[in-house]
């Protein structure tokens, strides 16, 4: 089958395009199980918001809706960078030129920095909510919420599932910004770059997925009031 | 392995008094063990099932070989195509809820905990969204296993092809929808209650569409008793009892007069035990001789199999009545009329004991000391057995052409010699 010294595919695959088909496939099921993991905390938050909706809006009105937008704002951006990046990779692999690598790595770094100022922004928020005591535990700041079910522990509830949820797609961002750097980095060293394409257009599936995790959570925490 | 490494090391460290369920306040407030641990190795294994998964998912779809089209894959590829769905379907689920439970042990705070706002139903409904299909992660590669061997040895076609694919499908699908059903005494909402019940019935369905299938693959073909084949026989007459008791344990009112009882334990089994155990021995005697290139001793193989089937059921088809009766199950002691069947019980295990070490014996004699296998001893159809016993790495030097439909059994001839070890001329 494969018996070129420079493959253009692995070996169970009949040509680059089947490995492209493969990989993308994989990735989509992969998303599903994301999906899945984050739907079971989407449902411990309905039933808890369900049950006490006035926590929840208690705890709601403790965020800053417009950090939260500005959060969202630079997420899209990002995205909208990766997508471009991407599409130069499938053009440059049409017409066999490299002028496309400079402008693509250009973008993914500029994505990979938003990122990072999307977790400053997110940490500075948990930094703020931890100094006023509304971490959930021993610490946390019940005197706040005497009025509200379970002598303020419902807004804990709240404030749980904000720090589970969004601390689990912050870390999805994390593994994100190092794929987006690594495969920057890897486009920009590479000899023939047009080879990466497949993983690129992986990584840029999974920063979407991450987006639109925000993209539900951020009403889900902060608009919903 | 790394996960494995963790869960047994929790047990080797002291254990976890949560019951295999984790229930919640106990896992999440009450217990004082290393339920993190035991979580983080579950959590990783979830991550091996979902890779699994997610690898035969896509091999499946992508990777069949020229004229292999969906309706000419093996049955043994379809349940596995089921369970792959179930496992990145359900396992992610688990995961996130353990998570929950740690998160809820090492900060505080109260998701799972009543006294303080949470809600342990929540637990239970997860873990058992879960919990259910994972069952059926188990028991369906046993039935492809089972629609591999009837046809072989019965030298027919597998009868129904396209329901038998098509039931595995809808066994996978129903199973994310019954998971109240091991909630009926839980509190949860009687409507809930009588809507699981009925879904859970519903299962019995494609079930059945593959019990009868086999049996109708059976009909006037011509049966070789060999070693896998009595296996897959007992899976047939095991598996039916368990479902048959499955569905009424489906109903509510039976429910509440056997929960927690050794009926429950009694059908587990059947359907773990009798249904996959066997055709998981099945499925070994079957492939070892692809596996390994070695014949191992007929002889042997049968009497073991007897064994496995008698001591099976001498060690469970008396806890049915035990159940019935109402004797609990998880205590150690029980009311002194009930001796009689959990004597009965214990000589069963040990008889089962016995039939599943033979075989750890001849199968390992085999490798060393047994003939050599053909490519084909059973005269199977299928691609594994187009290559040598065992198979290179490289499976197939050429990729296959596959031309015709699976089971493509020829009108069977009485005399025709199967398992044989002669390497036969190629
Ligand atoms: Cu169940």
């Amino acid at each position: 089958m494969s018996s070129t010294s420079n493959p253009t595919h692995l070996i169970p695959y009949d040509s680059p395009s089947h490995q492209r088909h493969a990989a993308i496939f994989g990735l989509w099921v992969f998303l599903v199980t994301e999906i899945l993991f984050f739907g079971g905390m989407i449902v411990g938050y309905v039933v808890y918001h369900y049950e006490y909706p006035e926590a929840f809006r208690e705890g709601s009105r403790t965020l800053n809706v417009w950090a939260g937008g500005a959060m969202t704002a630079v997420l899209l951006l990002g995205s909208l960078l990766i997508a471009v990046a991407e599409h130069l990779t499938e053009e440059g692999d049409r017409d066999n030129s490299q002028s496309w690598r400079g402008t693509a790595v250009w973008r993914l770094a500029v994505t990979a920095c938003l990122g990072v100022v999307f977790l400053g922004l997110e940490f500075y928020e948990y930094h703020e909510l931890i100094g006023e005591g509304l971490f959930p535990g021993s610490q946390f700041a019940r005197q706040r919420f005497t009025d509200l079910p379970y002598s303020g522990r419902a807004a804990e509830l709240f404030f749980l599932m904000f720090f589970c949820m969004t601390g689990l797609h912050a870390f999805h961002m994390i593994v994100g910004i190092l794929l987006v750097g690594g495969i920057g980095t890897a486009i920009q060293r590479a000899r023939q770059p047009e080879r990466l394409g497949n993983t690129l257009t992986v990584i840029a599936l999974y920063w979407h997925f991450v987006d639109i995790v925000w993209i539900f959570l951020y009403p889900l925490f902060y608009l919903v009031r | 392995m790394t996960g494995g490494l963790f869960t047994l090391g929790v047990i080797i460290i002291g254990g976890v008094d949560t019951g295999w369920t984790f229930y919640t306040p106990y896992s999440s407030t009450y217990a004082n063990t290393w339920v993190i641990l035991a979580a983080t190795g579950i959590f990783i294994n979830g991550f091996s099932s979902i890779a699994t998964g997610l690898n035969f998912i896509v091999s499946i779809h992508l990777l069949r070989a020229p004229g292999l089209t969906w309706f000419r894959l093996p049955m043994f590829v379809w349940t596995t195509y089921a369970t792959s769905l179930i496992m990145v379907l359900a396992t992610p689920v688990l995961a996130v809820t353990l998570g929950l439970v740690a998160v809820e042990r090492i900060f505080g705070g109260g998701i799972f905990d009543p006294a303080i706002g949470g809600d342990p139903l929540l637990f239970q409904h997860l873990f058992w969204f879960y919990s259910h299909p994972a069952v059926y992660i188990m028991i369906l590669p046993g039935m492809g296993v089972v629609s591999e061997i009837v046809p072989c040895f019965a030298r027919k076609p597998l009868f129904g092809y396209g329901f038998v694919a098509m039931s595995g499908l809808a066994i996978a699908a129903l199973g994310f929808l019954v998971w109240g059903h091991h909630m009926f005494v839980s509190g949860q909402s009687i409507y809930a209650g009588l809507l699981f019940s009925f879904l859970s019935m519903l299962v019995a369905i494609p079930s059945a569409v593959k019990v009868f299938n086999w049996t109708a693959t059976l009909y006037k073909g011509t049966i070789f008793l060999k070693t896998p084949m009595l296996y897959a026989m007992g899976f047939i007459g095991l598996f039916t009892i368990g479902g048959l008791t499955g569905i009424s344990l489906a109903s509510i009112g039976f429910d509440m007069h056997v929960h927690d009882t050794y009926f429950i334990v009694a059908h587990f089994h059947y359907i773990m035990v009798g249904g996959m155990v066997m055709a998981f021995l099945g499925g070994v005697h079957f492939w070892w001789p692809k596996m390994t290139g070695a014949i191992y001793s007929e002889w042997w193989g049968r009497v073991s199999a007897l064994i496995v089937f008698l001591g099976f059921n001498l060690a469970f088809f008396p806890q049915f009545i035990l159940g019935y009766l109402g004797n609990p199950r998880r205590y150690h002691a029980y009311a002194e009329g009930f001796q009689v069947f959990h004597i009965m019980s214990t000589l069963g295990a040990s008889i089962l004991g016995i039939g599943y070490l033979l075989p750890l014996g001849y199968l390992l004699w085999s490798l060393k000391y047994g003939r050599r296998a053909s490519r084909n001893p059973w005269q199977a159809t299928g691609l594994e057995w187009t290559t040598p016993s065992p198979p290179p790495t490289h499976n197939f030097g050429e990729t296959p052409t596959v031309t015709g439909p699976a089971y493509d059994y020829p009108p069977a001839h009485r005399e025709l010699v199967i398992g044989e070890g002669e390497p036969e001329k190629n």
